[in-house]
């Protein structure tokens, strides 16, 4: 298991043990395993009912990137307020968000999240803290600071986290709001899952500095850079994470992973070697999880069928339910 | 009880009643604070509500404009100041793609209760980067309102429905009539977003404009009744978005002739769409003359005085202009 890697507001780096409470809870461990299972199941179905002419559109998957996204958000309280991306499946699975309600908004249906005004980019669900999903890249870092700033404004003990991808650290914007959430002291936790690519281009061809976790220095910023495909580090990470964002201190944190499936439904992997993804596939986040609960006979090959099982059920009543639900009708605008 | 009162202070009044009635209006923008803000439109609210409720900004319109409309997703009411609304340029996602759509894309599920104040307008040698009229385009964004008071008493009731209203506002401040006064009641009052507002009763002609033109539309008016008996209605739309087009066409239905006078750029302005709702009707059959609009030349805004002044809608153009629809030229 990888440390946390802590790089304070002046440069200086330190390492932090996991949270032993994360590490001790099986329970928790289970559940974080069956989610990410979940989500990953969601993004085969998604994909699959696409190709097969279901949905219109595009996708933009996250498969490989589970750890990122259902640990960090399991870190969460249901007060606490995400702002999602344009590959905001996980994310939005892991603040709970109801998979009917998502198989739904794909399908274009009345029962979907947003009614079929919004689609694949676009899932939103109050009730459960996911306030925006943005199809703009670095578009949530200047709302998220916003969403802090009300949250502090109304004395709530809640946090918000904008998650954006590696590409989007060069968006004007983000650095428009590290600085000022870091002059005004709001409680955002800037969650920056690096998947390595924007589209095609690879970090070394798109950052000045390939050191990530040195952007925040220049705003006076902390930041933690992990190993985003442990789930149980993402985890750790997003409790520490969120901690300091509670005492309004606002963190970077950065989750180091792999986008397996393409950019969207455009790519045609004309950037990267099969040999790189094979390589990333051998380090699935989700494998890493089981293998680990196995070895600690936590769970067995007759559980893991049980939960593969209950997960096709799930993901099949869903689609159903979907797939029955009648059309979305037109917005009262 | 009424007295007399600047666009600037009505403005300035209508924030500071609307802050006193509701604890989730605040004002954001830059040097909102002790400067006063640049237009001196915030005064001295910041004395009055602290720098929690008044907050300066660092110089990022994106940050702040995007912050605005995350405060007000999560419940609260952001007022922002934009020095003046050339300025969108550098933040226009926040509007474009964040504020306007939200409630849309989430199906109904998030409201977005935002105003943002810009100063517009030329007239004051700011010259090309500080001097536009830019409303045409922010009425193409579907998802935002579009309100554009032209006089003391319509700035704070507009002001005070906006702050008040669900939706993202865009609130057009003519910044060259801060100063000009008008009487305003000390009580906080609303005037409805849509409902345009018949400045000057006529038979005649309608005078169909907003914003800054509508003191040179009222002088007009004053000239063609002294010096050639006619009679002109002049209508102050006060909001682009939503449109009050029955007020537009019952005008225009009295009087058959029509001039539509904005101080934007002619081409591809808001008036080609007043024109279009106006051709629309029977009433294009029944006009005396054909519809006559008037704006800018389609320049940039020049710096000398002279050329800044022979670049906007001029007394004497529309004067001839109006004339020649009455074939007295
Ligand atoms: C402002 C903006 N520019 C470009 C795009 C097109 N686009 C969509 S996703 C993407 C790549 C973003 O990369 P990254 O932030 O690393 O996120 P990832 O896709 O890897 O999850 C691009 C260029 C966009 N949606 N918005
Ligand atoms: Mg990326």
């Amino acid at each position: 298991m990888s440390k946390i890697k802590f790089v304070e507001a002046n440069g200086d780096v330190s390492f932090r043990e996991l949270d032993s409470s994360v590490l001790q809870d099986f329970q928790l461990q289970k559940k974080l395993l069956y989610t990410m299972k979940l989500a990953r199941a969601f993004e085969e179905k998604a994909n699959e009912l696409y190709a097969t002419g279901f949905i219109h559109g595009t996708l933009h998957l996250g498969i490989g990137q589970e750890a990122a996204a259902i640990g960090s958000t399991a870190a969460m309280a249901l007060e606490d307020k995400i702002l999602i991306t344009h590959r905001g499946h996980l994310e939005a699975i892991g603040k709970g968000m109801s998979i009917a309600s998502m198989f739904s908004e794909l399908l274009g249906k009345e029962s979907g999240a947003s009614k079929g005004y919004g689609g694949s980019m676009h899932m939103i669900d109050p009730t459960k803290g996911i306030l925006h999903a943005n199809g703009i890249v670095g578009a949530n870092a200047p709302l998220s600071c916003g969403i802090a700033l009300a949250l502090k404004k109304q004395k709530k003990v809640a946090i918000a986290t904008c998650y954006l991808g590696d590409g989007a650290m060069n968006e004007g914007a983000y650095s428009e709001s590290l600085n000022l959430a870091s002059l005004w002291k709001l409680p955002v936790v800037f969650a920056t899952v690096n998947n390595k690519y924007g589209m095609s281009t690879p970090i070394h061809k798109s950052h000045a500095n390939t050191d990530l976790a040195q952007r925040g220095i220049a705003f006076n910023l902390p930041t933690i850079d992990i190993d985003g495909n442990c789930v149980l580090t993402v985890c750790s990470a997003m409790k520490l994470a969120r901690e300091f964002a509670l005492k309004n201190q606002p963190v970077i944190l950065i989750l180091n992973t792999y986008r397996i499936s393409g950019h969207s439904r455009s790519d045609k992997n004309r950037y990267r070697e099969d040999s790189e993804i094979l390589d990333w596939k051998k380090r699935c986040p989700i494998k890493r999880l089981e293998n680990s609960l196995l070895e600690q006979k936590q769970i067995n090959q007759v559980d893991i069928e049980k939960i593969d099982l209950k997960i096709k059920n799930e993901i099949n009543s869903a689609v159903q339910a979907a797939q029955l639900s009648e059309l979305a009708k037109e917005i009262q605008w | 009880m009424v007295r007399k009162l600047s666009i600037r202070l009505a403005l300035r009044e209508a924030m500071r009643q609307e802050m006193e009635n509701d604890e989730t209006v605040f004002i954001m923008g830059e040097d909102v604070g002790v400067y006063q803000g640049v237009n001196q439109v915030t005064g001295n609210l910041v004395y009055e509500f602290g720098s929690e409720r008044v907050m300066d900004t660092p110089i990022s319109e994106t940050a702040f404009l995007g912050a605005a409309v995350g405060a007000a997703m999560q419940g609260l009411k952001p007022i922002v100041e934009l020095q003046v609304a050339d300025f969108i340029s550098v933040c226009l996602d926040p509007l474009l793609n964040q504020a306007a759509k939200i409630r849309f894309m989430s199906g109904n599920q998030i409201n977005v209760p935002m105003v943002l104040r810009a100063a517009f307008g030329a007239g004051l040698g700011a010259a090309a980067q500080h001097s536009q009229s830019l409303e045409a385009f922010f009425c193409h964004i579907p998802g935002i309102k579009v309100v554009m008071p032209a006089t003391a008493y319509d700035a704070k009731g507009l002001l005070i429905s906006s702050i008040r209203d669900t939706e993202p506002i865009v609130f057009l401040e003519p910044r060259a009539l801060y100063s000009d006064e008008s009487k305003v009641p000390i009580m906080p009052y609303t005037i409805p977003l849509g409902k345009a507002d018949v400045k000057r009763k006529g038979k005649d002609i309608s005078i169909i404009t907003y914003g800054s033109m509508l003191p040179v539309c009222l002088e007009l008016s004053f000239i063609l009744e002294k010096n050639y008996q006619i009679d002109c209605e002049v209508v102050d739309l006060r909001s682009l978005q939503p449109l009050d087009t029955d007020a537009i066409l019952n005008s225009v239905a009295k009087t058959k002739r029509v001039i539509i006078v904005h101080e934007a750029v002619q081409f591809a302005g808001f008036g080609a769409e007043i024109a279009a709702h106006i051709s629309q009707t029977d009433l294009i059959y029944e006009l005396k003359s054909p519809i006559r609009r008037v704006g800018a030349k389609f320049t940039p805004i020049p710096f000398a005085k002279h050329l800044e002044e022979s670049t906007l809608p001029q007394l004497k153009n529309l004067l001839t202009e109006i004339l020649a629809m009455f074939e007295l030229t």
